[in-house]
């Protein structure tokens, strides 16, 4: 499934990205490689601990729970594969025109739905028309947005997307609203069935029984039976068209409570727990008779500041703030390890990243109170702490949202860190997650410890222009929205990684906010599972095979 | 008594009129809606305003109360803001798994409670019912939550008795009797951890019941009469000490439906408290307002059955 940006508090991202952690390490666990020839059959059952929602369309889902069926039971036009690149699924191949305005989709002869009517152009196109209907109430208009005349369709002024031309039943010509250089994954590339939902009024789709549970897919395994609230059942797709997978003949997805969960996995009641907490994890480690893995995710958690705030306004303040924030205990002490340095917003795993930044700012209350003083903070009534430079008292407040335990942990550390730099602060009564983002929405939050879950492709835009809603940093700055619009439509991938380069370097210096860390995605599984990669991805049940021998 | 009743139910009418129109306004007036930082960075704001507007948050509270209210006087409960999906439907699965639940507790709360507790009256101040105030007070003082867990690891993990979640078997496919064995199955575990805490107080309050009955002159009256200790406990004692169960009866009928929301989540019994945490997170109006009104409805007739019963039970009390 393609993935979008998350907002999301540091409480929930256990619960979210479960399946979407990532990987370039191989030093515990397995690598899926050692184990041997794959044997077909068996069953693997996967704990969840969050329910399904049950809509099992690839343009209905919300919860990252039904987007582990999803991703199961249906196949996108590409898909990523561990170097974040996209490889070839329902099409062949793909290709710009030489004046960028054009994209052209090959789609594979071969694949069936699971009712076994040929997968074709007219799926594609049909999926594109439901997204960009006004009727629609599902959240994906963004991916069908870049296609020229969605936006007339969504508006009333068209009937269809004026800018897509079926070549032919396998290829679609597609006019881009305007020039991207990622526009594959900007696109919307999951097809649900048009023979199944022809007749179905787009407003009625996220309670229809296709989407519930007659699922009609096209992926490695088919619905057989789904409780949302307690389980789900896949069996395996005979008819694969990659052929030899998958191999077992049924996924069980079982909804457990986390502290179940720990329990079932060591009693072999389930064979694979994704999505531990890092507690969880360092018990279930000790376990030799289970397999853990972590991987670096797409995910990471900053501390915001309000750039329009007049206590943040000045860049040197901002610089201090970071340099004062031992980041690296934070780490080591808070996380146990369970994390990583970060000084971008793009991740250690995407091609984009910058190595140049790898050692910025390191921990240094000193250089923290010289940037302070540089900026016309002194300590007045020398009390150990500055104050701002009209003489008032200046405080640094640390908000957080109260459904998160990791930020419960970290604001004492985070003022304690600031003190010790010679800025007071102090910690907000903190608040209820909606009550969090709606404040935040009113501009009354000076700072806020929150996360983003990252997209594949390294396009800051949609949180980082000086306009986009998401931008709530309220981070104004020209040069920036125009490394970002450049770097949009730049196709050469060096020259995008350059321009990328310059803003990741830009957004350092500005300092905007505090890069706290990058997460992990940590999981365990029983032995008798083999083949499992544990990457950014999650886990590929396609790819895993059972020895219970 | 049709009277009374037909008198009660239509008293009930007002009263969850004031009872909705408090209800919303609570609602309401919670900052946020279902709707905000919902969407992803890369969409319009102005999408945002237009879900508001598909599902009439872009009106006035008063307009939407009144649109609500015809809707729910309809039996329509509307639709629900997080999942698109008809509140009814959301709902309809999970009275029946809370309604099982909670009368499975309560059976096996009085199954349990009202022996120990008349035992413990017979025998005030022994050592057996020294044990048994030991226990009441610790079962009283039990974290749900970890008794729930403790339950898991010892009779689901290690006895291996009870399966440890659920509310029947994955993809077994039962119909019919052996369906109902399956769901029993399941239902004991969690039933019997919910159960040992009213269990608790339950006995501690029978026991004093019984005790105080005990004392009164007509137990005299019936001893000296020349009844055996038999048919004075069960006609005099009990008849008696018993009646305020009633009461309890017809308040727990009530917050029955109110699910128990960390003994659902440790199981993973899908009831009505979990989905109430859960929508209220999510600001999801719908599903509030028709789950709250569940209870209010159900804590209202939990009340006049309670009286009707009360009737029956003490020939002192008439509705006419």
């Amino acid at each position: 499934m393609k993935r979008k940006w998350f907002v999301i508090g540091l409480a929930l991202m256990m619960v979210l990205s479960v399946f979407l952690a990532a990987c370039n390490e191989k030093k515990d666990g397995n690598n899926g490689a050692s184990d041997g020839k794959p044997v077909d059959g068996g069953k693997i059952t996967i704990a969840e601990t969050a329910a399904f929602v049950g809509k099992f369309n690839p343009i209905m889902w919300e919860d990252e729970t039904d987007s582990h069926i999803v991703n199961r039971v249906f196949e996108p036009l590409w898909k990523e594969n561990e170097k974040t690149e996209l490889e070839p699924r329902l099409a062949e191949k793909w290709e710009y025109s030489p004046d960028g305005k054009f994209f052209t989709i090959h789609m594979r002869k071969d694949v069936k739905w699971h009712d076994g009517k040929p997968i074709t152009a007219d799926d594609m196109i049909f999926t594109w028309e439901a997204i960009a209907d006004p009727e629609y109430t599902g959240v994906r208009f963004d991916y069908v947005e870049v296609i020229k005349g969605a936006k007339e369709k969504k508006e009333k002024k068209a009937n269809k997307i004026s800018g897509i031309a079926k070549v032919d039943d396998y290829t679609i010509k597609v006019e881009l609203a305007r020039p991207y250089a990622n526009f594959e994954f900007k696109l919307w590339s999951w097809p649900m069935p048009k023979h199944v939902f022809e007749k179905v009024k787009v407003k009625d789709l996220a309670n229809h029984e296709a989407t519930r549970t007659k699922v009609v897919g096209s992926g490695p395994f088919k619905l057989k039976e789904a409780k949302p609230n307690e389980y789900v059942i896949l069996e395996k797709n005979k008819d694969y068209y990659r052929k030899g997978k998958p191999h077992v003949d049924q996924l069980v997805f079982k909804v457990l409570s986390q502290d179940v969960a720990v329990g079932a996995l060591k009693k072999g009641e389930i064979d694979f727990y994704p999505g531990l907490s890092a507690k969880d994890f360092d018990n279930l480690k000790k376990d030799k008779k289970l397999v853990t893995k972590e991987a670096p995710a797409f995910t990471y958690s900053y501390l915001g500041l309000d750039n329009a705030n007049p206590k943040y306004k000045d860049k040197r303040v901002r610089q201090a703030i970071t340099y004062a924030i031992n980041r690296k205990g934070i780490v080591d002490g808070l996380m146990k390890g369970h994390g990583y340095l970060i000084n971008q917003h793009i991740p250690k795993l995407s091609w984009a990243y910058n190595p140049d930044l790898e050692n910025a700012y390191p921990y240094d209350p000193n250089k923290a109170k010289q940037l302070m003083a540089q900026a016309g903070y002194k300590d007045a009534n020398g009390d150990g702490l500055v104050e701002d430079p009209q003489g008032k008292p200046y405080k640094v407040i640390i908000n957080y949202p109260s459904d998160s335990t990791t930020s419960a942990r970290m604001a004492p550390i985070l003022v304690d860190n600031l003190k010790k730099a010679g800025i007071n602060a102090e910690i907000a009564q903190p608040k209820e997650w909606k009550t969090f983002l709606e404040l935040q929405d009113q501009g009354k939050l000076e700072t806020f410890l929150m996360a983003w879950g990252l997209d594949v492709d390294p396009d800051p835009a949609g949180i980082w222009r000086s306009n986009d809603e998401f931008n709530k940093l309220n981070f104004k700055n020209p040069e920036n929205d125009k490394l970002i619009e450049q770097q949009q439509v730049e196709r050469d991938r060096n020259k995008r990684k350059e321009l990328l380069k310059k803003w990741t370097e830009l957004i350092s210096e500005e300092a905007p906010q505090v890069f706290l860390y990058g997460r992990t995605e940590m999981a365990a599984w029983n032995p008798r599972v083999k083949g499992v990669v544990w990457d950014y991805r999650g886990g590929l049940p396609e790819d895993w095979w059972v020895s219970d021998k | 008594m049709g009277k009374y009743i037909l008198r009660r139910l239509l008293g009930m009418i007002p009263v969850l009129f004031i009872i909705s129109v408090l209800l919303f306004s609570l609602v309401q007036a919670v900052p946020g809606d279902a709707f905000t930082q919902q969407l992803n960075p890369h969409v319009d704001h102005k999408y945002i305003e237009e879900m508001r507007e598909k599902f009439g948050l872009d009106k006035s509270p008063i307009e939407q109360y009144f649109i609500w209210l015809k809707n729910f006087m309809q039996g329509e409960f509307g639709i629900s803001f997080k999942n698109k999906l008809p509140v009814s439907e959301l709902i309809s699965d999970r009275v029946g798994n809370t309604v099982f639940l909670a009368v499975i507790t309560l059976i096996i709360t009085y199954l349990l409670a009202i022996p120990i507790g008349i035992y413990s009256a017979n025998r005030p101040y022994t050592l057996m019912d020294n044990t048994i105030t030991t226990f009441s007070f610790i079962g009283l003082s039990l974290p749900t939550f970890f008794g729930a867990l403790l339950a898991i690891y010892i009779f689901s993990f290690n006895l291996e008795w009870f399966p440890s979640s659920g509310t029947m078997t994955a993809g077994a496919g039962y119909t019919g009797f052996r369906l109902l064995l399956d769901k029993l199955h399941h239902v004991i575990l969690p039933a019997t951890t919910l159960a040992v805490l009213s269990v608790a107080s339950y006995t501690r309050y029978i026991r004093s019941s019984v005790l105080e009955a005990k004392r009164q002159d007509y137990v005299r009256t019936a001893y000296a009469k020349g009844l055996p200790r038999k048919v004075v406990m069960r006609k005099h004692v009990l008849r008696n000490a018993l009646m305020p169960l009633i009461t309890f009866f017809g308040l727990d009928l009530g917050s029955l439906f109110a699910g128990a929301v960390l003994t659902e989540t440790v199981f993973t019994w899908p009831g009505l408290g979990r989905l109430i945490f859960e929508s209220t997170v999510n600001r999801d109006y719908p599903v509030m307002m028709a789950c709250y009104m569940i209870i209010a409805i159900s804590i209202l007739l939990g009340n006049l059955i309670a009286d009707i019963l009360y009737s029956k039970a003490d020939p002192r009390v008439r509705y006419d």
